[in-house]
């Protein structure tokens, strides 16, 4: 087993958020404003009128598209076209992994922190002008609630950790009988939706349904980061090229 | 040194590129791979850097197992594409951030590939440079880096020609006596006078690889008014171009186009 070194994972962590998001950061910052005004006037256009409601569907969007920013990471450290291969880069294969998941972290705080600020100021302009009823003052986007969003955040990490291994999958699918992929992909939603097809189908209360669903996806983050590591270990810049 | 020992390798489940193959990589030396378009040896250089695992056989560099990447390993061996991007980065933003990970990176030596090559340290826009010039900007980094294996898949595609004999000076220059050259080329004639071996892939299968003293004291090359007689020949102004197998008296000059006709023709084995 080789030494893991938090040093060069920092380093590799910088090589891959600069040769992505942070490349060009005032056009970073631009994608961010433009992205974050989206997810704030596509709920305020079709929402029902309650702000407190648009807000939460603001959250869900920007939620959604933060999970696939391990997407862009993980495409840069297998693209075969860099002028120094990511895998060449002399650094450890759990280096490189957990520098993976560190950057989707930098890059996913820094984009809710901005879009909090956007988002916010945005509301803050809608509920003034068109909900004057309803609007208290500054709502800040994400920190409304606390630390309740706990759920949430423990949906987002194993949505991520799942793309470490689905992305892989998906990347490789010529190895794999398509109906492997499609078995693997389903037996994984049938697990993860378990818990509430219990609680439908009245074999287990609200609260048991909860906790089930919480132990599920805590026990499915474990694996998808396990299955992830086995996928990077495997894989091969297999694209017939020059030759 | 790195060893192949009887390699196999096909991407999916189609027909094998590269079937039993077994070679060395010395140190200390600058190996020209040749062989024709299809052949593999784009292959060849990825298996050799971990990048492709063989699906049979093993190959080492150092006693280790590429394909297990390990950091020492990747330190060791520099691949550098046919073709490849940089992004949107000035060269010394890539250089910074790329350094840290080479430990016997050298700025000297980059600095003078750069000036040799007519680039310059200040380059703002790497993405903007033209084939020729990024060929020129990623080799003086494979010589910088301070890795023992150099594996070059044609690096002199889009380089102008003295920018060409640039290179085989820089090459010979920075090179030293322990680290290592694999350059897989289709123009024999860039390699001229830089090469101590040569390797030939016949179809991913057979490997001719010999050193040039070997070939020097095995075959002679040149011209003669009939192919009789000879291992191969091939038609030219004024009678053939001849491959024999030398029976004394002093050494030729060996004709690398010649010598890789007659290989990939099954002639010299």
């Amino acid at each position: 087993m080789e030494k893991f070194s938090f040093r060069r994972m920092w380093q590799f962590c910088r090589l891959q958020l600069c040769s992505t998001y942070f490349s060009r950061p005032w056009t970073a910052v631009w994608y961010l404003a433009v992205i974050t005004g989206f997810c704030t006037l596509l709920p305020a256009i079709t929402g029902d009128g309650s702000l407190s409601g648009m807000m939460s569907d603001t959250e869900r969007l920007i939620q959604v598209l933060v999970t696939f920013m391990i997407v862009s990471l993980y495409q840069d450290l297998t693209s075969g076209d860099n002028a120094i291969d990511k895998m060449m880069v002399p650094a450890s294969l759990s280096e490189k992994y957990v520098s993976l998941f560190a950057g989707t972290a930098i890059a996913v705080t820094a984009t809710v922190l901005g879009a909090s600020v956007i988002g916010s100021a945005l509301y803050c302009a809608i509920g003034k002008i068109f909900h004057p009823d309803q609007y208290d003052g500054l709502t800040v986007l994400f920190f409304r609630n606390g630390m309740e969003n706990w759920r949430e955040i423990l949906i987002t990490c194993m949505m991520i950790t799942a793309l470490a291994w689905i992305i892989p999958l998906i990347k490789h699918k010529k190895k794999y009988r398509a109906w492997k992929i499609w078995a693997i992909l389903l037996s994984y939603a049938a697990v993860l939706f378990l818990p509430g097809i219990l609680k439908e189908a009245g074999l287990i209360h609200g609260t048991a349904a909860r906790i089930a669903s919480v132990a599920v996806m805590s026990v499915l983050t474990v694996m998808n980061v396990v299955a992830g590591y086995d996928m990077l270990a495997k894989f091969e810049s297999d694209i017939n090229g020059n030759d | 040194m790195i060893s192949l020992e009887n390699v196999s390798f096909s991407y999916g489940q189609k027909e094998p590129v590269i079937r039993d193959l077994t070679v060395e990589v010395g140190n200390g030396r600058i190996y020209g791979l040749f062989g024709k378009n299809g052949s593999g040896k784009t292959t060849l250089l990825k298996l050799m850097s971990g990048l492709l695992f063989a699906s049979r056989g093993s190959i080492r560099a150092d006693g280790r197992d590429v394909s297990k990447r390990q950091v020492e390993t990747l330190r060791n061996i520099f691949f550098m594409q046919a073709e490849f991007r940089f992004g949107r980065t000035s060269l010394e933003k890539f250089i910074n951030l790329h350094k840290p990970f080479y430990p016997a990176f050298s700025m000297d030596i980059l600095e003078d590939c750069l000036t040799e090559s007519g680039m310059s340290m200040n380059t703002e826009k790497l993405d903007t440079l033209s084939t020729g010039e990024k060929k020129k900007v990623m080799f003086s980094i494979a010589l910088a880096s301070g890795s023992e294996y150099l594996l070059l898949d044609e690096p002199m595609n889009g380089m102008d020609i003295p920018s060409r004999g640039i290179f085989r000076k820089l090459l010979l220059k920075h090179l030293g006596e322990d680290r290592t050259a694999v350059i897989s080329t289709h123009i024999a004639s860039d390699m001229e006078n830089i090469l101590s071996d040569i390797m030939i892939l016949s179809d991913g299968e057979k490997m001719f690889s010999r050193t040039l003293e070997e070939i020097s004291e095995k075959y002679c090359f040149g011209y003669a008014v009939s192919g009789e007689g000879s291992l191969y020949a091939e038609p030219c102004a004024g009678g053939y171009r001849v491959v024999s197998e030398r029976k004394g008296g002093s050494p030729t000059e060996i004709m690398t186009e010649l010598l890789f006709n007659a290989v990939t023709k099954g002639r010299l084995e």
